[in-house]
């Protein structure tokens, strides 16, 4: 403030000198000089001086003494409060100067009267630069109307305290300040001008700038990641990441782009671009798919970056100066980034880039989870899908074994609504036999939380029956607690009738076995026996048991053992049906160990376990010694008739060699033969096995045709082999022809008796006595004829005995003594 | 002159009618008959006993089988036919034995004789 007293006031104080000195001008006087003591010294002191001689001239001298000393003490006074003054004004003008704020003072009409040295050092001016100046050279031009409202209305004694605003300085520059307006007024009270106190603001502004942006990011972070969280798709996700970027960076444009199947980064989601220039940038990617620890890449302004002339005229074309590239990382991989663009160049500081990463760590989570949850949710739909179109009937259970879903097969079959199953009982559906031991299987599988199966008759949609064949399994929760069932039904209709038509055929067939009159064997291919039937147990002399599973050679003879495999190898490979070793005189062993000759038909047939041959195994011993005995038989039979033959042969060489006439040589040739076919006729009447000795002589007398009882006949049975019956037969033959022609039968009067007895000791034997009388005197001839001579030498011959023949005058007589076979030697 | 001239044949055969045309048939053959005999014993007797060129057998004498004197003769060197009515059904049983099938006529006798005779006379024959 200048040393000299302001021009505005001295008129003021010129005006109040009033020329005498009422109390009410001492009054004021007073009140002047009390406000003069406080802010104007110097004119106060110079007005008392000047007032004191004008009031002793209208007062008494004492009253001018008093008053001169009064004046006295009121300049000493004055004196003292001057030098009082004077000490404040250097202090306050020091303190004003030493001031940290910038201080100035201004008049009424903004004209800047006092500067001290911070208002220098803030705003740049000196103080002579500006006292006299206006005020308004501090304020921008657009604040002028503001600054002259002000100002007029600090003239009216408002009073303005800390507010903020900008002052320019001398170099034009802005600065924030903080400014506390306060008016001066004169002793009057008159409004003189005011004072301001300017503090500078700019780095508490910034400061704040910085903190409500931050509080804008944060705030921005927050509602982002709580956009993020109630995110249900994908597309949510991006959405609340595009507004969280933006509204967080402070860009106006931004972008999502994830790593596509074939690791090409693609355009998921954006704001504010332009699809041509999505399409002539979408792929690029600054960092390859596995790039490790990516950072994020800030373009500040596309002009002045490395990149290719071709994409900076693309990112200019879109309006967009300055851009950044942040990698989204899920468990440590690239998965894409997120782009953020300016229209204008944009320094990047290490806060934004950090408020990315913030944000990319984010998208990047809720990217990934959401992912998952996709994945999931689509694998879930899927196998929904799966389990609901399956061409199997696929249900499940609570824990009460109440119905909790059916699949379309199962509710088709059941011709129930998915909205009706809740309500819907199954057990309704069960045939009224099977229910029980269903519902039992079912309960008990709730009960033991085990699996069950089960199969039975359920009454489908149709109104048929149907068998459904059920596999269920408990089912837990992922705590471990019993959830109820989940079973799969399969219907097994046409099944369960092809295995009922396969057993009742497997029946049939078993019983036809069974039945059959031969050993039926039935082997696989690895010559295992399977199946037996009870002749094969008689046949081969084995329990059914011991014969199944065992190998088919354990019936084959040891000498056939080694090659059976091996033929029935070549069977199998050419399986036909027909006879088995047809001529190789087939035998089977049986347990024993005795053979047996068997005929074998084999057939095959294909089973489910493979080709296997049934064998139809025929004992044919009875056969076979049947056969025997027919071949015995017409061998004995040849024999027998070459024998006769021989016989034949030599009754004719004997008859015809002796000297008879040739037509009684052959009356004798045909009597012997007609004796020897009679001894035939009766063994073969008789089986060829014995004739009883009297049966032989009645066949004998019959032929020779003497009926008349002129033969008598008597003694014991006796019974002859067949070659001794021959003997006596054609013996008695000729004595009887004898007896005839020259005997005892050649007249009327003659008879024959023929007795014969049998003695057993010491060997069994036959007297037989054949004894002619009546007939005409007896000679012996004269020579042996075939009659005598087979008599006497063959009947002896064949019967190993002795023939005697006598001619006594009364007649012949022929004994016979022969050794008789013991009785049991003849067949009876 | 005959080749059976003066051979003592052995003639076993239980058929007396038989055996007594053989003896003639043999006799005319200017052959000496031994026997014929109709029972195994006296058989194995004259086979034992007699000096023979040669027998002329009948398979089975009453019900048995020639066998025994077969196996004298054999030791003996005679030569044999077996006159049978079985045809050859022993001829497996005896192998290299000559069959004199029944009936039979003179030359085949004199045939089955002498083939009999030769072969005994070379050597390694009648096994």
């Amino acid at each position: 403030m200048g040393q000299k007293t302001p021009a505005t006031l001295k008129p003021q104080l010129d005006a109040q000198n009033a020329p005498k000195l009422s109390p009410v001008a001492r009054a004021r006087v007073e009140k002047q000089r009390r406000f003069a003591t406080g802010c104007w010294p110097r004119e106060g002191i110079a007005y008392a001086m000047v007032q004191a001689p004008s009031r002793c001239s209208r007062t008494d001298l004492e009253e001018q003494d008093r008053a001169l000393a009064d004046c006295q003490k009121a300049l000493r006074e004055a004196q003292d409060r001057c030098a009082q003054l004077e000490a404040d004004r250097v202090r306050l003008e020091s303190i004003l100067e030493g001031s940290q704020d910038a201080i100035w003072s201004w008049n009424t009409d903004g004209v800047v009267v006092r500067w001290n040295a911070a208002a220098k050092k803030l705003l740049g001016y000196a103080a002579d630069e500006i006292v006299g100046q206006s005020l308004l050279k501090l304020v921008r031009p657009e604040r002028w109307e503001a600054a002259r409202a002000v100002m007029k209305s600090i003239r009216k004694g408002a009073w303005y305290g800390r507010y903020e605003t900008v002052r320019v300085r001398k170099d034009g520059a802005l600065v924030d300040v903080e400014l506390t307006v306060s008016p001066i007024a004169d002793t009057s009270g008159r409004i003189i001008g005011a004072s301001t106190l300017c503090r500078e603001i700019s780095e508490r502004k910034q400061f704040q700038a910085s903190l409500t942006k931050r509080m804008s990011q944060l705030t921005s972070l927050v509602q982002f990641t709580e956009r993020l969280q109630s995110a249900s798709s994908l597309d949510a996700v991006f959405a609340a990441a595009l507004d969280g970027i933006k509204s967080a960076l402070g860009c106006d444009r931004a972008s999502v782009l994830l790593f596509d199947g074939m690791g090409v980064m693609r355009f998921v989601a954006s704001r504010g671009l332009s699809d041509a220039y999505r399409k002539a940038v979408d792929g690029h990617s600054p960092w390859a798919k596995d790039a490790k620890d990516p950072s994020p890449i800030c373009v500040a302004d596309i002009e002045l970056s490395g990149e290719p002339e071709s994409l900076k005229e693309t990112v200019k074309a879109e309006g967009i100066r300055a851009l950044a590239f942040i990698p989204l990382i899920a468990d440590g991989r690239l998965i894409g980034k997120f782009m953020t663009y300016y229209p204008d160049p944009h320094t990047f500081s290490d806060e934004e880039i950090g408020l990315a990463n913030t944000i990319a760590r984010q998208l990047a989570l809720a990217v990934a989870h959401q992912s998952a949850v996709e994945e999931l949710r689509q694998s879930e739909e899927r196998f929904r899908l799966m389990l609901e179109h399956a061409p199997v009937m696929i249900w499940m259970s609570d824990a009460l074994g109440h119905c909790l879903h059916l699949n379309r097969m199962l509710r088709e079959f059941w011709g129930v609504d998915e909205a009706d199953i809740p309500s819907f009982d199954w057990r309704s559906t069960m045939h009224p036999e099977d229910a029980e031991s269903i519902g039992e299987s079912m309960a008990s599988a709730v009960i033991t939380r085990g699996p069950v199966t089960v199969r039975g008759r359920y009454l489908n949609a149709q109104g048929a029956y149907r068998v459904l064949q059920t596999n269920a399994r408990p089912r837990f929760s992922s705590k471990g607690e019993f959830g109820g069932l989940i079973g799969v039904n399969v219907d097994v209709t046409e099944r369960e009738e092809a295995e009922a038509a396969l057993r009742e055929s497997e029946e049939r067939f078993r019983l036809a076995v069974e039945a059959a009159p031969s050993g039926m064997v039935m082997t696989d291919q690895d010559g295992r026996i399977t199946l037996v039937n009870a002749q094969s147990e008689r046949l081969f002399g084995y329990s059914r048991e011991e014969l199944i599973g065992q190998k088919i050679e354990a019936i084959v003879p040891p000498e056939s053992e080694g090659s059976h495999p091996e033929l029935q190898t070549a069977y199998f490979a050419r399986p036909t049906a027909r006879g088995m070793g047809l001529g190789r005189g087939l035998r089977a062993r049986r347990k024993d160990g005795t053979e047996i000759p068997v005929e074998i038909g084999l057939s095959p047939f294909k089973t489910s376990q493979g080709v296997v041959a049934l064998a139809a195994v025929v004992d044919i011993s009875s056969r076979k010694q049947a056969e025997a005995e027919r071949e015995l038989l017409i061998a004995e039979l040849n024999h027998r008739v070459k024998n006769t033959l021989s016989v034949v042969q030599s009754i004719a060489h004997q008859t015809f060699r002796g000297a008879e006439p040739m037509l009684a040589a052959q009356r004798a040739f045909e009597g012997r033969l007609i004796a020897l076919a009679s001894a035939h006729n009766l063994l073969t009447q008789l089986n060829w096995e014995h004739a009883s000795l009297e049966q032989i002589a009645k066949v004998i007398l019959n032929v020779t045709g003497d009926g008349s009882g002129r033969v008598r006949l008597s003694g014991p049975q006796i019974l002859l082999p067949p070659k001794e019956a021959l003997s006596f037969t054609m013996a008695l033959h000729e004595l009887c022809t004898n007896a005839m022609k020259y005997g005892a039968l050649s007249n009327d009067a003659g008879h024959i008796d023929v007795g014969w007895t049998r003695s057993r000791y010491p060997r069994p034997r036959l007297d037989l006595v054949w004894r002619e009388s009546g007939g005409p005197p007896v000679s012996r001839p004269s020579k042996g004829g075939f009659g005598s001579r087979l008599l006497e030498r063959s009947l002896a011959f064949d019967l190993d005995g002795e023939v005697r023949l006598s001619f006594e005058p009364s007649g012949l007589v022929c004994s016979i003594h022969a050794p008789l076979p013991r009785e049991r030697d003849i067949r009876q | 002159m005959n080749a059976l001239s003066g051979k003592r044949v052995l003639v076993v055969e239980d058929e007396a009618m038989i055996a007594d045309m053989a003896e003639d048939m043999l006799s005319q053959l200017g052959a000496v008959v031994i026997g014929p005999v109709g029972t195994l014993a006296k058989g194995l007797e004259l086979a034992r006993s007699e000096v023979l060129d040669a027998a002329m057998l009948d398979v089975n004498i009453r019900s048995e089988r020639i066998d025994p004197v077969v196996e004298v003769l054999r030791a003996r060197a005679v030569p044999f036919v077996f006159a049978t009515g079985y045809g050859d059904a022993i001829g497996a049983a005896m192998a290299g034995v000559d069959i004199l099938e029944k009936p039979f006529t003179q030359d085949r006798i004199k045939n089955a004789l002498l083939n009999a005779l030769q072969r005994r006379a070379q050597p390694g024959g009648q096994a």
